[in-house]
C-alpha cells in the first residue's frame, strides 16, 4: 500500500517534471481538450439556457394567475368566462386570446397574431414603452417589432379583418386606433406581428375561442384547491390546472423539439471530441517516439512495464486535467455569451454544474484513452533500445497485413452496401454502408497516404532539394502522417459532404419546382389593372433577368353543351360541381415575349389561326369534367363573346395565377377586350440571382397593393434557399470546430517533428541548407500533410454527399441534380493549405535560429 | 583531373603565410559560452593556420576545445572574437546565406555521429552538398570515390541499414565529393573497430597526398593522429604544443607530459624526434 503510493507519487512528479521542463510539448494536445471540451461544455449552457428561455416563453403569458383552464370543447369563451366567474374562489377569469387576423393600413397589409390586453396587473407580461393600454374596445396596443414593420406610430387608424364564418359571409372587420407600443421580449411566438385587444372587441371580429383562460384566486384561495374546485365546478369541457402543472405540462409537449436539439448538438460534440481523440492519440505516439531511449534507459535500470505505463497514464491524466478545466471554463463563458446574444436568455443564464463536471471528466477520460493505445505500444520497447545509436524505423508488417486486409474488406462491404443503398432508394441501407466503407478508408489511409504524398509532392519538386527532402520527411513515418491527416480528413470530409447534399438537394428542389411552375415570378391580383410603377419596379427588380406585362379581363366562361361530361349539364357554383358555366374568370394574353419567361406550356397557342383560336384552361376543369380537351369554351367580356378550342397549359396549373385563369393569344384578347389593361406580371430570375433578395424586394413592391400575391417558382426557391443555407451554415460552423482541432493537430506534429529532428536540421545547415531553404522544407511539409488530408476529405465528402443526397432523392422517387459547391470546396482548401503553413511557421523559425554547431550537440 | 580543379583553386584564393598557402587558419580565436560566473573560454586565444595539401591531427584532453575549435574554423559555430579564414576569405564577417554557401562548396564534414540524413540513401547523402549547390555530379569521381571507400554495393541502402564503419565512409565520401578546401573529421574513427578505423585513415592520408587534400582531424588516439603530417596539442583552450611528422609513442608521450604539466605548464617541445 505505502509502495503503491510512493509507485503513484514518483509517477506524478516524474510526470509534472516533464511538462514542466517542455511545456510546449504539450500546448496542441491541452489546445485540442479545451477546444473539444469547451465546445461541448459550450452546448451544455446553451441548451440549458434555452430550455429555461423556451420554459419562460411558454408560461409568460399565464405565469401571474393562479390557475389556467384550457377549454376543450367550442363553447363560446364569453359563456365559459361568466360560469368561471360564478365559482365560489374565482377572483376574475381572463380569456388569453391567441387570433391571427388580415389588418389592411394605409401603408401596408399583412396578418396580425391578436392577443388579449388584460387589465389586471398581475396578468402583465409586456411592458408599455410609450402611450396607454387600451382602455376602450376600438383600441389596440402594437409591440414594437409590429410597429416598424407595419410602419404604423400611436393615432394612426387601421383595419382589422376576423376570419370568414362557414357560410361565406362577409368576414366582421372592426376599425382600431393604435394607443400604445409594448416591448415583448419574451414572445413565445418571436417574429410575429402582434397586437394587443380587449377581450370584448374579440367578439365583435368573430372570434369565440380562446386557447387558455387564466384564472385569478380570490385572496387568501389555494391554487391547487382552486384548480380543483374549477375543474368540478364547470365539468368536462376544459381541463383545470395550477399555473406550474401547465407551464410543466406545456414544457413537456414541446420536450421533442428540445431534445432533437441535443440530440444533433450532441452529434457534432461527438465528432469533435473524435477528432481531438485522434489528435491527442498522435501527440502521445510521437512524445512516447522520442522518448524512446529515455523508455528503454529506464526500463534498464529497473523499471516496469506497469510502472512505465503508469507513468504516461498520469501524464495524460494531468494534461486532460489542464485541458478539461480551461475547455469548462471556456464553455461555460462562450455558453453564458452567446445564448442571451441569440436572444434565448429569458430565463436567465443556466449553467448545469454536474453536466460540466461530468463533461469535463469525459474530457480527461479521452485523454487518457488516448494515450492508452500508444503507451501500451511503448511496453514494447525493449530495455536495450537504450544502446542502440540509430531508433530504427519500425515496420510493423503483420500489423500492416491485417489492416489493409480490414481497411480494403470493410471498403468493399460497406461501399457495396452504399451503392445497393443509392440504387434501392433506401437510407436504412445506404447509411451504415456510408459508415462501414468510412471506416475502411480511414483504416487504408497509412496505405495509400504516402504514395499520393509522393504524388502531390511530384510539385515540390520544383523546390528543388528541399522540396524533395520535405517529400521525404512527410512520407518517412507513414503511421504519422495518416494519423495527422485522419483528422483533417474527417473534418473536411463532414463539411463537404455537408455541403454537396445541401447543394445537391437545393438543386433538385429548384428543377422541381421549375418543372412544377413554368414561370418564376407571377405577380397577379384578382384582375383589377396593375399599376405601370409596378409593372416597372418588376422588370427592374435586381436578379430579374426578364419580366412581361400581361394583359387581360374579367369574363366569364360557358362550357359548349356539346361537351358530353356527366356533370357539364348541371348548373352549379364551382368546379367541384363539375361545370364552370357563369363563373367569373380572367383572361390573360400571352405576351409577345412570352418565350423569355416561360418554360414551355404555350405550344397549344402557337399553331391557332383567327378562326379557331385556342384557350388555355386550368387543368382541373378538364380533371372535374368541366370542359375536355378539343371541346369548345365560349368567353365572353362585356357582352363580346368568342368560341375557344379547349387545351391545357402547365402555364395555367396550380399556383401560376391565382383563381381561374384561362390564356389565350394576344390577338384574341384584343378581339374579345380592346385595351385590355395589365392585370399580372410574370418574371424571369437570372441563373445567378439571389432568390431571397429579389422576392423581398418584389414584395416590398406590393406591399401597398391590396390582394395583389407574388407566387411563382422563385417563391418556393427563396424560402428553400434561406432554410438550407441556414441550416448549411450553422453544421458547417459547427463541424468548423473538429476542423480547428484537427489544424492544431497537424501543426502539433510539425512542431513536435521539427523538434525530434533538430539535429538532422543542423547537419543539414552544416551541409550547406540555407536558413531559407530549411524554412521552406518545412513549410513544404506541413502544407503536403494539409493538401492531402483536405484533397482526401473533398473526394471522400463529394462521394458521400452525392450518394446520401441520391440515395435520398431515390428514396422519394425525385430526380436529383448533383451540385457542387466548388466556391466552397475551392475556400476550404485554401484555409487548410494556409493552416498547415501557419502551423509550420513557429517550430520553422525556432529550428532555423539556431547554429548548425549547438544544435548537433543536442541529444 | 581533380588535380587540376583543385589547382585552378589555389591560384584563386591563395592565402599565404611564410610562403605557404593556407587552406584554414585562425588568429587569436576566442569563443566564451555563457557569462558571468559560468562563463567558459572553450577557446582561449588559438592561432592556428592549416597548410594546403596537409594533414592535421588536433588533440588534447577531454573538454579542451578541440570540437569547440573545428566548429568555429568550419563556420558552424561563430567566435566570440579572433578571425577565420577559409580558402583566403575571411569568414567571421560573413552574412549567414554566404557563410552557408561557403560551407556547401569549400568545407567537407565528417562528425563523430550522426553524419547522415536517414531519409536520403547512401548515394543521396554523398552527393547532397552538390544538390544543394546545383552542381552536376561527375560520375568519374564520384564512381571513384565510393569504389575507393569500399562501398559501391551499399550506395541504395539507407543509414539505418549499414554499420557504423559504412555510415562513416559514406560520410567522408560526402566531405570528399565537392573537392572542398578543407576537410574537417571530429573523431572519425571514434566508434570503429580498429582495423576499420585505420582503412579510413589510411584513405584520408592518400587522398592528402594523392589529390592534394586538406584534411584537419580531432583525435583522441595517439596511433591515429599518427596519419597526420603535423598533431596540435590542445590544453584549456589554448595550443600547448605542435609536433610534426609525429609517431605514436611521441604523441603518447607528449599526451602525458601535458597531463602532468596541466593547463598552464610549457609548451610542448614543437621539433618531432
Ligand atoms: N554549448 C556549450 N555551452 C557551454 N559550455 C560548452 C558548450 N560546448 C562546450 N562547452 C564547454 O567548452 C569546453 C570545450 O568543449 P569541447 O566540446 O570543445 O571539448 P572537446 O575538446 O571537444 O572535448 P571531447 O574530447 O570530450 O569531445 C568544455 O569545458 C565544455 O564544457
Ligand atoms: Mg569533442
Amino acid at each position: 500500500m505505502r509502495g503503491q503510493t510512493r509507485g503513484l507519487t514518483r509517477s506524478l512528479r516524474a510526470a509534472w517534471s516533464r511538462i514542466a521542463e517542455r511545456p510546449a510539448r504539450i500546448v496542441a494536445t491541452v489546445m485540442a481538450i479545451t477546444i473539444g471540451i469547451g465546445f461541448a461544455c459550450a452546448t451544455v449552457v446553451f441548451t440549458a439556457t434555452f430550455q429555461a428561455d423556451f420554459a419562460a416563453r411558454l408560461s409568460v403569458e399565464y405565469s401571474g394567475a393562479d390557475v389556467v383552464v384550457t377549454p376543450t370543447t367550442d363553447e363560446p369563451v364569453e359563456s365559459l368566462v361568466s360560469r368561471l366567474d360564478a365559482v365560489p374562489g374565482v377572483a376574475a377569469a381572463v380569456p388569453l386570446y391567441s387570433s391571427g387576423v388580415e389588418y389592411t393600413a394605409a401603408a401596408s397589409h399583412n396578418y396580425l397574431s391578436l392577443r388579449t390586453s388584460v387589465s389586471e396587473p398581475r396578468l402583465r407580461w409586456t411592458t408599455l414603452t410609450a402611450g396607454n393600454w387600451p382602455s376602450v374596445p376600438n383600441q389596440i396596443v402594437l409591440d414594437q417589432h409590429t410597429a416598424t414593420a407595419a410602419n404604423l406610430t400611436i393615432g394612426e387608424t387601421f383595419t382589422l379583418t376576423g376570419p370568414s364564418g362557414p357560410d361565406h359571409a362577409a368576414p366582421p372587420t372592426a376599425r382600431v386606433t393604435v394607443v400604445g407600443i409594448t416591448q415583448t421580449s419574451t414572445s413565445p411566438y418571436g417574429g410575429q406581428l402582434t397586437g394587443f385587444l380587449l377581450p370584448q372587441e374579440f367578439s365583435a371580429l368573430g372570434i369565440t375561442y380562446a386557447p387558455q383562460i387564466a384564472v385569478l384566486a380570490e385572496p387568501g384561495a389555494d391554487a391547487a384547491s382552486l384548480a380543483a374546485t374549477v375543474g368540478e365546478r364547470i365539468g368536462s369541457g376544459v381541463i383545470s390546472r395550477t399555473v406550474a402543472e401547465q407551464a410543466q405540462h406545456d414544457v413537456a409537449a414541446f420536450t421533442g423539439q428540445t431534445a432533437a436539439l441535443t440530440t444533433v448538438l450532441l452529434g457534432f460534440e461527438a465528432i469533435a471530441l473524435v477528432v481531438a481523440g485522434i489528435v491527442i492519440a498522435t501527440t502521445f505516439t510521437i512524445l512516447l517516439a522520442q522518448r524512446r531511449r529515455q523508455i528503454a534507459l529506464l526500463r534498464l535500470v529497473g523499471a516496469t512495464t506497469a510502472q512505465v505505463r503508469r507513468d504516461v497514464i498520469v501524464e495524460a491524466m494531468i494534461i486532460g486535467g489542464i485541458g478539461s478545466a480551461l475547455g469548462a471554463a471556456l464553455g461555460i463563458g462562450v455558453g453564458s455569451i452567446a445564448a442571451p446574444a441569440a436572444g434565448l436568455a429569458g430565463g436567465g443564464t443556466v449553467i448545469p454544474a454536474v453536466t460540466v463536471a461530468v463533461v469535463a471528466l469525459v474530457g480527461v477520460a479521452l485523454t487518457v484513452g488516448a494515450a492508452w493505445l500508444p503507451a501500451s505500444r511503448a511496453m514494447g520497447i525493449p530495455p536495450l533500445a537504450a544502446l542502440r545509436p540509430v531508433p530504427e524505423q519500425t515496420h510493423a508488417r503483420g500489423v500492416g497485413r491485417v489492416r489493409l486486409t480490414l481497411g480494403i474488406s470493410l471498403l468493399l462491404v460497406g461501399g457495396a452496401l452504399l451503392a445497393g443503398g443509392v440504387y434501392l432508394g433506401d437510407l436504412i441501407v445506404a447509411m451504415p454502408g456510408g459508415a462501414i466503407s468510412a471506416v475502411g478508408v480511414l483504416l487504408l489511409t497509412r496505405s495509400f497516404l504516402p504514395p499520393l504524398l509522393r504524388l502531390i509532392g511530384g510539385i515540390d519538386r520544383a523546390a528543388g532539394v528541399p522540396g524533395r527532402l520535405a517529400v521525404l520527411n512527410a512520407v518517412r513515418n507513414p503511421g504519422r502522417a495518416a494519423a495527422t491527416s485522419a483528422a483533417l480528413v474527417v473534418g473536411v470530409a463532414l463539411i463537404v459532404m455537408l455541403q454537396v447534399a445541401a447543394a445537391s438537394v437545393g438543386a433538385s428542389i429548384d428543377k422541381a419546382s421549375a418543372d412544377r411552375y413554368p414561370v418564376d415570378v407571377v405577380v397577379a391580383g384578382d384582375g383589377s389593372p396593375l399599376p405601370a410603377a409596378l409593372v416597372d419596379g418588376v422588370r427592374d427588380a435586381k436578379g430579374m433577368a426578364a419580366a412581361a406585362a400581361v394583359h387581360g379581363a374579367r369574363a366569364t366562361a360557358t362550357v359548349a353543351s356539346s361537351v358530353e361530361s356527366s356533370g357539364a349539364q348541371a348548373k352549379g357554383v364551382g368546379p367541384e360541381s363539375g361545370s364552370v358555366d357563369g363563373d367569373p374568370v380572367v383572361v390573360v394574353a400571352a405576351p409577345p415575349n412570352a418565350h423569355d419567361v416561360v418554360r414551355g406550356g404555350l405550344a397549344a397557342l402557337d399553331g391557332e389561326t383567327p378562326s379557331a383560336p385556342t384557350a388555355l384552361v386550368p387543368p382541373w376543369w378538364v380533371g372535374s369534367g368541366a370542359a375536355k380537351i378539343g371541346g369548345t369554351i365560349t368567353l365572353s367580356v362585356d357582352g363580346r363573346a368568342q368560341q375557344f378550342t379547349v387545351a391545357v397549359g402547365r402555364l395555367t396549373d396550380a399556383g401560376v395565377l391565382a383563381g381561374s385563369t384561362v390564356v389565350v393569344t394576344q390577338a384574341a384578347l384584343d378581339r374579345l377586350a380592346p385595351a385590355a389593361p395589365v392585370v399580372t406580371v410574370w418574371g424571369e430570375l437570372a441563373a445567378d440571382a439571389d432568390a431571397s433578395a429579389t422576392m423581398a424586394e418584389v414584395n416590398r413592391l406590393v406591399a401597398d397593393q391590396p390582394g395583389v400575391q407574388v407566387t411563382g417558382a422563385a417563391t418556393d426557391r427563396a424560402a428553400l434557399q434561406s432554410v438550407l443555407g441556414t441550416v448549411t451554415a450553422v453544421a458547417t460552423g459547427l463541424l468548423a470546430v473538429a476542423v480547428v482541432i484537427a489544424i492544431v493537430g497537424i501543426g502539433n506534429t510539425i512542431g513536435l517533428s521539427v523538434v525530434e529532428r533538430t539535429r538532422e536540421s543542423a547537419l543539414l545547415r552544416a551541409l550547406g541548407l540555407r536558413r531559407g531553404q530549411l524554412r521552406l522544407m518545412l513549410l513544404l511539409e506541413a502544407m503536403l500533410l494539409a493538401v492531402v488530408g483536405t484533397v482526401v476529405g473533398l473526394l471522400l465528402g463529394l462521394a458521400y454527399g452525392w450518394a446520401g443526397a441520391a440515395a435520398t432523392f431515390n428514396e422519394i422517387g425525385r430526380d436529383l441534380v448533383l451540385s457542387v459547391p466548388w466556391g466552397i470546396v475551392g475556400l476550404l482548401l485554401v484555409i487548410a493549405v494556409a493552416a498547415g503553413a501557419l502551423a509550420a511557421v513557429l517550430p520553422a523559425r525556432r529550428a532555423v535560429r539556431v547554429m548548425p554547431a549547438q544544435a548537433l550537440a543536442e541529444e | 583531373m581533380n588535380q587540376i580543379t583543385s589547382q585552378v583553386r589555389h591560384d584563386r584564393r591563395s592565402d599565404t603565410h611564410d610562403g605557404i598557402e593556407m587552406a584554414s587558419a585562425a588568429t587569436d580565436l576566442v569563443k566564451v559560452y555563457g557569462s558571468g560566473a559560468t562563463a567558459v573560454r572553450a577557446v582561449d586565444g588559438i592561432s592556428v593556420g592549416f597548410a594546403r595539401g596537409t594533414f592535421t591531427a588536433i588533440m588534447g584532453a577531454s573538454g579542451s576545445g578541440k570540437s569547440t575549435l573545428m566548429h568555429c574554423l568550419a563556420g558552424l559555430d561563430s567566435p566570440t572574437s579572433g578571425s577565420i579564414t577559409v580558402g583566403g576569405t575571411e569568414i567571421t564577417a560573413l552574412r549567414d546565406r554566404d557563410l552557408t554557401v561557403l560551407r556547401r562548396d569549400r568545407i567537407g564534414f565528417v562528425f563523430q555521429s550522426f553524419n547522415l540524413l536517414p531519409t536520403l540513401t547512401a548515394g543521396q547523402n554523398i552527393t547532397l552538398p552538390l544538390d544543394l549547390a546545383g552542381r552536376a555530379v561527375d560520375d568519374a569521381v564520384f564512381n571513384a570515390l565510393v569504389a575507393s571507400l569500399g562501398i559501391t554495393h551499399r550506395l541504395r541502402h539507407l543509414p539505418g541499414e549499414l554499420s557504423g564503419g559504412e555510415q562513416q565512409r559514406v560520410a567522408i565520401a560526402r566531405a570528399l565529393i565537392g573537392s572542398p578546401d578543407v576537410v574537417f573529421a571530429d573523431e572519425p574513427t571514434g566508434q570503429l573497430d580498429s582495423a576499420t578505423g585505420h582503412g579510413l585513415l589510411a584513405y584520408l592520408r592518400s587522398s592528402v597526398r594523392e589529390l592534394g587534400r586538406t584534411v584537419v582531424m580531432v583525435t583522441h588516439d595517439p596511433i591515429a593522429a599518427a596519419y597526420a603530417d603535423r598533431a596540435v596539442l590542445l590544453a584549456d583552450g589554448r595550443i600547448a604544443g605542435e609536433l610534426a611528422k609525429p609517431s605514436a609513442a611521441d604523441l603518447l608521450a607528449a599526451m602525458a607530459q601535458l597531463n602532468t604539466t596541466g593547463a598552464a605548464g610549457r609548451r610542448v617541445d614543437t621539433v618531432g624526434a
